[in-house]
């Protein structure tokens, strides 16, 4: 009978790899009892560690692409016509000649053209070592679009010699910055358009949910067409119809609409669920026989209530909405250049020549599916968190 | 140690000809295609600091009245008159704004303590609710009300920044009458407040009531399917059945001398234990028949074993007995009927001279 | 008194034991920990006889049923000590905490010889299936017969527990029967082998009371016809009362008093039992009720000693301690009770 403990229930540890210690106190008094709603759902939702693991990776992403002039070597569009399609740059912190160790450097790569094939082939230059430096002075930029700066979080000593860590594309720009800033329009078409999701869905579900009637009838055949349509070639059609002429910026706020479009349906359907079955709770009714306005009821019981429920289809509409983006900027129809996203720069990696010969140029994509699953894994912890009296 | 309900002491409640209809909507156009006779013609009243037993199977209705005279539904017929300072007033089709004050007079107290109290509040909350809405007292105040509510009912102020999941069944269910009482109601519409826990838990809930309702003069209208409850808790008996009233008694009345034919049903089916062995009793046969579309005339008909032809055709008032005024019954056939109670021939007798 | 396992006290001599529960044990393996659901149970079944098992909700009650069924997934209960000795018709008692719970044996007993009915009857019927579908795979499953016959059989059931029409009814879906019909048809898809034993898990809980009175009347008709075993799960006293030859008392996953029907109800000896029954509003009875206080702990707050200790009113130092074992009360009867030991002097009499 001595090894027929469990775990008592948790306590205040994060452990993310590992087997949790057991607790061989059968007797333990149930914490859940003692535990708010708040403290039970972080208990929950750190029990997850892929979850955790997920929200840890976008947080590194996010903050890196929020400081992307800081992060990023390079701007987005400094280019070196020496280094069109560099392949990413080994960095190294052992001499192979020699043996010895030195803090990170890289040996820089000078194109030669092969007389056969005329393809531009690179090999290092061993004979100069550039030392990678931390916080090195490079090109200006403006740190959160407001602070003057030059100070980057790496790069090459020498500014002659560019460091590109994932390559170079076709006009010599750096991948790796490229990306970078590229993860600003992508990441951000995702929380923009879950926005306006959120706000659409949960307005017009709860509306439909608790009102009923003509309008709930109206907006759930609207709901069924809307998504009787095969999704990607309606977002097609609806960013085609974005007109050409406008400037960058607008055509960023246009994709975001069109990627809303359709993600407000199946929100607005989860939550009119919801509301349905919340306004038949008893303490709806209790609040309703002490005579509570509709909007008090709305505000006391039914969101706190569904906030989390909301929280978690959100984020699982994140992904998709990244996603949406990355398809139609790499058809060629969401954002444009100047702007860089995910998908634009994989359109570099189109055709299957290019695949074959710059590998690199798929780079985006990683970033992508590294997103994406984070997104995933994150929206499953808080499904987790959400119901948090679920043992 | 039930209040004392004198004869003729002020009505607070009288329920005249009550109809609620729920619509049936079918079809691309949600045409109405029929309607659930949930409550169908039911008059009553209820006296001052009384406690009237509802009863009745699942269907009968009986929580649609209850939702009624709270107002949580809007009746399709009939009036609902409450007793107000200024006399009786009619709440039935009062709108929002019109029935706020009449609101602090009724409340009502929920079946299961698991989904009556919103999970992501705190105790201290929710016993508020009430007086926030109706924007009673300062916060101070206010909380020292909820303080004083938690100990009335048996519950300490240490309650008031805890959630609900972190209280057991009993404790929850004493969250509702506090939040119930919150407003100091006359009137309180207890939907089967104890059928959702344990026995000992719900005696103790019983008792509260009781000794509530003598501290404070409530008027309970008490709706429960167990009919042990029922007769511990009540001073007054209504049997309901598919929409309709059946019978009103006094408490000792029904389970002594049923006078519906239902009623006998329903005291019949009540398990028992009689010494040496089962008991014979009479079982009703078949289920409760769809309210959508009632039998015609009476409509314990399909189910009554004393049914005669008149029962198909017409449909029996409710009337009080020439020889016990107290006591009403809508049955055509209360004269001829001799109906078993609940209690054996020597179970009578020992009450008989129990109560000499 | 003398500490004895209540499953060696017979509670009727004249008849045979079928069924022999001694110091039964189910502990739940949780993330939280263990709950010890069935914390040494024992009982004696005889054929023909019904045994009550009552307890508030949390007491084991229903665990005890799905044990003996084992029904319960191996990765989350497990029986840690005890045994459920089945006398079959011929051969040896068979052990059936022994059993592998998805082996050939168990499942040849279950439904066969011991059959069990749930209180949602509607959870327990396949609605993909109709009715009679579901009657006949239990009858093929342990006889051998053809399918005429066992839709022949299937009919034949379907009327003995009164559902009208019964051959129109029989290929009917569960959605198009009443809550009580429901539980009819899970009673005749039970009774379809002709058990030995029958476990009705509260089933008349779900239902109206008239419907509950058809539903007890046709268990005990039922009983009476065939000398079938049945073990009757409620927290309901007045179904114990009148379905119940003896009685169990279950708190906290042990047995508090074991007992014929009329000593529990008459002279109940266990200061729960007796909680319980003051606890219960009884028609015609006038005094005010009188609760046991506190409510039942959680799972994991279980008091050191007896069980009951912390609500009890007759609560000795003794009792916080150590808990009591079972005593033997009467000639059928035990009560796990330090009141009822002879070094104890005993404050309180029953009556």
């Amino acid at each position: 009978m001595t090894n027929l403990g469990g775990d008592a229930g948790g306590g205040r540890w994060i452990r993310l790899f590992g087997r949790r210690k057991k607790n061989a106190d059968p007797a333990a008094r149930d914490e859940y009892q003692l535990m708010t709603v708040r403290q039970l759902m972080t208990r929950k939702f750190l029990r997850n560690r892929m979850a955790l693991l997920s929200f840890i990776a976008l947080v590194i992403i996010y903050l890196s692409t929020i400081f992307a002039g800081f992060v990023a070597p390079y701007s987005a569009r400094s280019s070196d016509s020496k280094l069109t399609y560099s392949p990413p740059m080994t960095i190294r912190i052992r001499d192979p000649e020699t043996g010895s160790f030195h803090l990170p450097f890289f040996y820089p790569l000078r194109g030669k053209r092969n007389m056969e094939t005329f393809q531009l082939e690179y090999v290092e230059h061993r004979e100069k070592r550039v030392p990678i430096q931390f916080f090195v002075k490079g090109e200006p930029y403006k740190a959160l679009g407001i602070i003057e700066w030059d100070v980057h979080l790496f790069g090459s000593s020498d500014p002659e010699e560019r460091l590109h860590i994932m390559g170079s594309d076709v006009r010599g720009r750096d991948l790796f910055s490229r990306i970078i800033f590229g993860g600003q329009v992508s990441l951000s078409v995702g929380i923009f358009g879950v926005m306006i999701t959120i706000v659409v869905g949960s307005v017009i579900g709860t509306l439909s949910g608790y009102y009923g009637g003509v309008f709930d009838n109206v907006v759930q055949r609207l709901i069924e067409t809307i998504r009787s349509f095969p999704q990607l070639p309606l977002w097609m059609a609806l960013a085609a119809a974005i007109p050409p002429q406008w400037p960058p910026e607008w055509v960023y706020a246009g994709i975001v609409v069109v990627l809303a479009f359709i993600n407000w349906t199946g929100l607005s359907r989860e939550v009119r669920g919801l509301v349905l079955s919340l306004k038949e709770r008893d303490y709806v009714h209790a609040a309703e026989a002490s005579g509570a306005s509709t909007a008090r009821i709305v505000r006391k019981h039914l969101i706190p209530n569904m906030a989390s429920h909301i929280i978690v289809t959100a984020t699982l509409a994140v992904p998709v909405t990244i996603l949406g983006e990355s398809a139609l900027s790499f058809l060629g129809i969401g954002v444009r250049p100047p702007m860089v996203s995910w998908g634009l720069l994989l359109n570099d990696a189109i055709k299957i020549q290019n695949i074959v010969l710059y590998p690199w140029t798929l780079f985006p994509g990683l970033f992508i599916l590294v997103a994406v699953i984070a997104y995933n894994f994150l929206g499953d912890g808080l499904r987790d968190m959400v119901d948090p009296f679920a043992r | 140690m039930r209040p004392v309900n004198p004869n003729g002491s002020d009505t607070i409640l009288a329920i005249e000809d009550l109809r609620q209809y729920f619509p049936i909507k079918a079809g691309l156009l949600q045409k109405t295609v029929a309607h659930v006779k949930a409550v169908d013609g039911v008059s009553f009243t209820v006296a001052s600091g009384e406690t009237v037993g509802l009863v009745g199977e699942s269907g009968s209705g009986k929580t649609t009245i209850g939702r009624c005279i709270v107002r949580l539904y809007k009746p399709t017929d009939g009036s609902i008159h409450f007793s107000m300072t200024d006399g009786m007033v009619d709440i039935a089709q009062l709108n929002r704004n019109e029935l706020q004050p009449i609101r602090r007079d009724i409340q009502m107290l929920f079946q299961d303590p698991n989904s009556s109290l919103n999970a992501r509040m705190r105790i201290g909350d929710i016993i508020a609710e009430p007086l926030e809405i109706h924007g009673i007292g300062t916060r101070e105040e206010r909380r020292a009300r909820v303080n004083k509510l938690l100990d009335q009912v048996g519950l300490g102020a240490d309650m008031h920044n805890r959630f609900p999941h972190q209280l057991s069944g009993g404790q929850r269910q004493r969250v509702g009458v506090a939040r119930a009482l919150s407003i100091e109601p006359r009137l309180v519409v207890c939907d089967e407040p104890v059928s959702a826990l344990d026995v000992s838990v719900q005696a103790q809930v019983l008792n509260l009531l009781a000794d509530l309702q003598q501290e404070l003069g409530l008027t309970y209208i008490f709706i429960a399917h167990d009919l042990s409850v029922v007769e511990y808790i009540s001073d007054r008996v209504m049997v309901m059945y598919l929409g309709k009233l059946m019978e009103t008694a006094p408490t000792r009345k029904i389970f002594e001398r049923p006078t519906h034919p239902y009623t006998e049903a329903l005291l019949n089916s009540i398990p028992k234990r009689v010494r040496g062995g089962h008991r014979k009793r009479f079982v009703l046969t078949g289920d409760i028949p769809s309210p959508v579309n009632p039998p015609s005339g009476c409509v314990f008909h399909t189910r009554c074993q004393y049914a005669k032809d008149i029962c198909k055709t017409e449909t029996p008032a409710l009337r009080a007995l020439p020889t016990d005024p107290q006591t009403q019954v809508a049955c055509h056939l209360v004269e001829e009927l001799s109906l078993q109670p609940y209690y054996t021939a020597d179970e009578l007798r020992n009450l008989e001279a129990d109560h000499v | 008194m003398e500490a004895v396992s209540p499953a060696t006290v017979d509670w009727d001599e004249m008849t045979d034991t079928i069924l022999e529960v001694e110091n039964l044990k189910t502990y739940f393996f949780i993330e939280q920990g263990i709950v010890r659901a069935v914390d040494g149970v024992s009982f004696t079944l005889q054929a023909g006889k019904t045994l009550g098992i009552v307890g508030e909700s949390g007491c084991g009650k229903s665990v005890t049923s799905r044990t003996i069924m084992r029904l319960l997934s191996p990765s989350l209960a497990r029986i840690v000590d005890g045994s459920i000795l089945y006398y079959p018709v011929k051969g040896e008692p068979i052990d059936l905490a022994q059993l592998d719970p998805f082996g050939e044996q168990i499942r040849d007993i279950r439904g066969n010889e011991i059959a069990m009915i749930f209180q949602e009857p509607m959870t327990s019927l396949n609605p993909v299936y109709s009715v009679g579908h579901q009657i006949m795979e239990a009858i093929l499953l342990h006889q051998e017969v053809t399918k005429e016959e066992a839709r022949k059989q299937a009919v034949e059931m379907l009327r003995l527990v009164g559902i009208p029409l019964p051959e129109q009814r029989v290929d009917q879906y569960p959605h198009q029967f009443s809550g009580g019909m429901r539980q009819r048809a899970m009673i005749a898809m039970a009774l379809s082998c002709n058990p030995r034993i029958l476990i009705a898990d509260e089933p008349t809980t779900a239902l109206d009371v008239t419907i509950e009175a058809q539903i007890l009347d046709l268990i005990q008709q039922i009983q009476a016809d065939s000398e079938m075993a049945l073990i009757m799960i409620t927290h309901d006293l007045n179904v114990i009362g009148e379905v119940a030859d003896h009685v169990i008392v279950m708190y906290l996953g042990q047995v508090v008093e074991s007992a014929p029907v009329d000593e529990i109800f008459d002279a109940p000896k266990h200061p729960y039992t007796q909680g319980l029954l003051n606890s219960l509003p009884m028609i015609g009875r006038e005094e005010r009720l009188e609760p046991i206080t506190g409510s039942v702990p959680g799972p994991h707050e279980r008091p050191q000693g007896c069980a009951f200790a912390p609500r009890c009113p007759h609560v000795m130092n003794r009792c916080r301690l150590e808990e009591p074992p079972s005593l033997i009360a009467g000639e059928f009867s035990t009560v796990a009770c330090w009141l009822y030991d002879e070094q104890t002097e005993v404050v309180y009499a029953p009556g």
